[in-house]
């Protein structure tokens, strides 16, 4: 395992091109992630084009680090301007911009950044031990098992998502649907094509996110009537720390980290439920929890440790089982299959620089972020205040030569915007977009393997129930599915059972 | 969805709880509108899927998948639109929709005259990028004299430059005019 990190590392950092990538990456996602209305998802579906053209090792650098760099960008905003840069800071902005806004804006972003950095390297250590044990375990799943493994992967995102669990269940369901038209692989025949040339080969996984992503956040950018947000001045110098102003925090750093990197892990489930576990958590243990939500120091750490601990649980699944720990796993699965390379135990045997280049890349890019913001913190604070009238247009044209330039192909295009146009609508009539990218990723892979589990029991569909993990799973995602009815069925007792005591 | 606008002192709902309920009521018909249309989609690709014929080699053919979800997707979103009508159906009386914000028609609209106009093939790609780039951020600052300046340089040097590095660093051919 050393052996195979330290050599992916030395290649990363003593080639130029691919260091390069990495600190661009980094930069970028950190200034995304800290501009409000952009998220990491669009800027790696907007890069994946690009990284066409690459190596396969620089491109996973190059979006790993986008990743990194735009968990941790949002803490800029949510404590200078109290606009959380993604979902994931929303739990940093309750405590960092009553700090920043007392007159210590480089303490509140000093804990921040701190907690980031400790919490993607417990992540990194989570990844780095458990990822090949993990992937030796998956060899011995069969069809079903990860037929079940991907239903409950689709369901745990559902019940997490914002909105109602049916709309996230449609959702889901839709994204499945998408990945349907084409050739379908095991029997070469047509199906659902609708008589288009152009839709045999399937919709590219590349226009759907870029248009789910990009175009319907370029829609939404342009209906926001507020331009400009003021910026607490941090001025320009480097944000440093004393080691006992972040370090006598260590029990909450270590804690929220763990809880981080564990819901990382957890299939579908990404930073922002991260975050609001262990903020919870964090003030559960509290000795002053009444000082939450007002300024606690506690409080930014537990965010910021936290989500940022979820890049290094999430590409935990991804590569060792193939299943998207996150949405921003999903976009990656894409990427490699652009690559033409399969997620899962296999890419331990097959493609085991590709896995190590992964792992050295989020360890080296957490390391870049922490450099980068306690340089760069103030600038890009004053960089995630660009007017949407700059933004919108530019945005705009990358996504429409990103997805023309993969393919040279005008109908990615027109596909790119229609499923832009859908993502737009879909939100707006509050449907969840994890569910709807997780099973546009998922679709593939748990039919493949419900039917070549079929075959190999002659179409005896209870075989399911003689494998363990296979039961385990879909008792999981039946109780997960059913927990609200059966919560409610509770309630409803309980408060029938205190009315007649009362009566 | 239900309740009553907030009342000024002279028993008249203030301006911003009537528009956050026209804001509403917009939304609920769009979800409504929304859930019929993944309820007729989901008919339509389980009738497609029923009618495929049994693979020969295998238990389930290409048919049984789009088959079930199909029609999961249509007995939801049947659901789905079941519980907006109920919402919409308690809306308070005399509400009226107003027009939706055109920002939103505009920017899509110029997505795809631009899209429309690159796949014509009568305008070079930097020319076209250019003035896309140039007219929609004008729109959006609202033709503020001030931007023509830096949105027309911004334009100009990003057209070129992609123009240039698709070109000629990943060699890929752009659509336009030559």
């Amino acid at each position: 395992m050393i052996t195979g990190l330290a050599s992916a590392m030395a290649v990363m950092l003593t080639t130029p091109w691919t260091a390069a990538l990495m600190l661009i990456g980094t930069l970028t996602g950190i200034i995304v992630g800290a501009i409000p209305g952009l998220s990491g998802g669009m800027l790696i579906a907007l890069s994946l084009p690009i990284t066409f053209y690459f190596h396969p090792v620089d491109a996973v650098a190059l979006l790993i680090s986008m990743y990194v760099g735009s968990v941790s960008g949002g803490l800029i905003t949510a404590a200078l301007l109290r606009i959380p840069g993604a979902p994931a800071n929303v739990m940093t902005t309750l405590d960092a911009y009553p700090i920043a806004a007392g007159g210590e804006p480089r303490r509140a972003l000093g804990l921040g950044i701190y907690a980031s950095f400790v919490g993607g390297l417990v992540g990194w250590v989570a990844l780095y031990l458990f990822t090949e044990p993990l992937s030796v375990l998956a060899l011995r799943f069969g069809p079903f098992d990860y037929f079940a493994l991907t239903m409950t992967a689709l369901v745990l995102i559902v019940t997490v998502s914002k909105g109602t669990m049916l709309k996230g269940l449609i959702a889901g369901v839709l994204g499945m649907l998408v990945a349907i038209p084409g050739i379908d692989p095991s029997s070469g025949r047509l199906r659902l094509t609708g008589g288009q040339h152009w839709l045999e080969s399937g919709f590219d996984i590349l226009p759907v996110l870029v248009g789910v992503f990009a175009i319907s956040q370029v829609i939404v950018l342009a209906t926001r009537h507020s331009d400009h947000a003021t910026v607490i001045e941090t001025g320009l110098g480097p944000v440093f720390l004393r080691t006992r102003q972040w370090a006598r925090h260590w029990v909450n750093l270590l804690r929220s980290s763990a809880l981080g990197t564990i819901i990382g892990i957890l299939p579908g489930i990404g930073a922002s439920i991260g975050s609001v576990v262990s903020y919870a958590a964090a003030k559960a243990f509290s000795r002053t929890p009444e000082r939450f939500g007002k300024g606690s120091e506690e409080g930014v750490i537990a965010s910021e440790a936290a989500n940022n601990a979820t890049v290094g649980g999430a590409l935990i699944p991804l590569i060792a089982i193939g299943i998207p720990g996150s949405v921003i796993d999903a976009i990656l699965i894409g990427a490699l299959a652009a690559h033409s390379l399969q997620p899962g135990p296999l890419l331990f045997t097959q493609n085991v620089d590709v896995v190590w280049a992964m792992i050295a890349a989020c360890l080296i890019a957490n390391v870049l972020m922490f450099i980068a913001m306690i340089f760069l913190a103030g600038p890009i604070a004053k960089l995630a205040s660009v007017p949407r009238h700059y933004l919108v247009p530019i945005v705009s044209a990358f996504c429409v030569v990103g997805v023309f330039a993969a393919h040279n192909s005008m109908t990615d295009v027109w596909v790119m915007l229609g499923f832009g146009v859908l993502g737009y609508l879909l939100e707006k009539a509050e449907y969840p977009l994890a569910p709807f990218v997780i099973g546009l990723v998922i679709a593939p892979i748990a039919e493949a393997n419900l039917r070549s589990g079929l075959m190999a029991s002659g179409g005896d569909a209870f075989e399911i129930f003689r494998h363990p993990i296979a039961v385990v799973c879909l008792i999981a995602a039946a109780v997960m599915l059913l927990w609200p009815l059966i919560a409610r069925l509770f309630s409803s007792r309980t408060f029938r059972a205190r009315s007649n005591g009362e009566v | 969805m239900s309740a009553q606008p907030e009342k000024r002192p002279d028993g008249l709902p203030t301006l911003e709880a009537v528009r956050q309920a026209y804001e509403r009521s917009r939304d609920r018909l769009l979800e409504l509108g929304i859930a019929l249309l993944l309820m007729g989609l989901g008919i339509v690709i389980a009738i497609v899927a029923a009618r495929m014929p049994p693979s020969r080699f295998e238990p389930i053919g290409p048919g049984p998948v789009p088959l079930i979800l199909g029609i999961l997707l249509a007995v939801m979103s049947a659901l789905a639109a079941a519980q907006t009508l109920r919402s919409l159906v308690r809306m308070p009386e005399g509400w009226r929709l107003r027009a939706p914000d055109p920002h939103r028609l505009v920017i899509v609209s110029a997505i795809v005259v631009y899209v429309a106009v690159m796949q014509w093939g009568v305008v070079r790609y930097d020319v076209l990028t250019a003035a896309f780039l140039l007219l929609t951020g004008l729109y959006l600052a609202r033709f503020d004299p001030r931007q023509i300046v830096p949105m027309g340089a911004i334009a100009v040097v990003l057209a070129v430059g992609i123009q240039f590095v698709f070109t000629q660093v990943f060699v890929t051919a752009l659509p336009g005019a030559y």
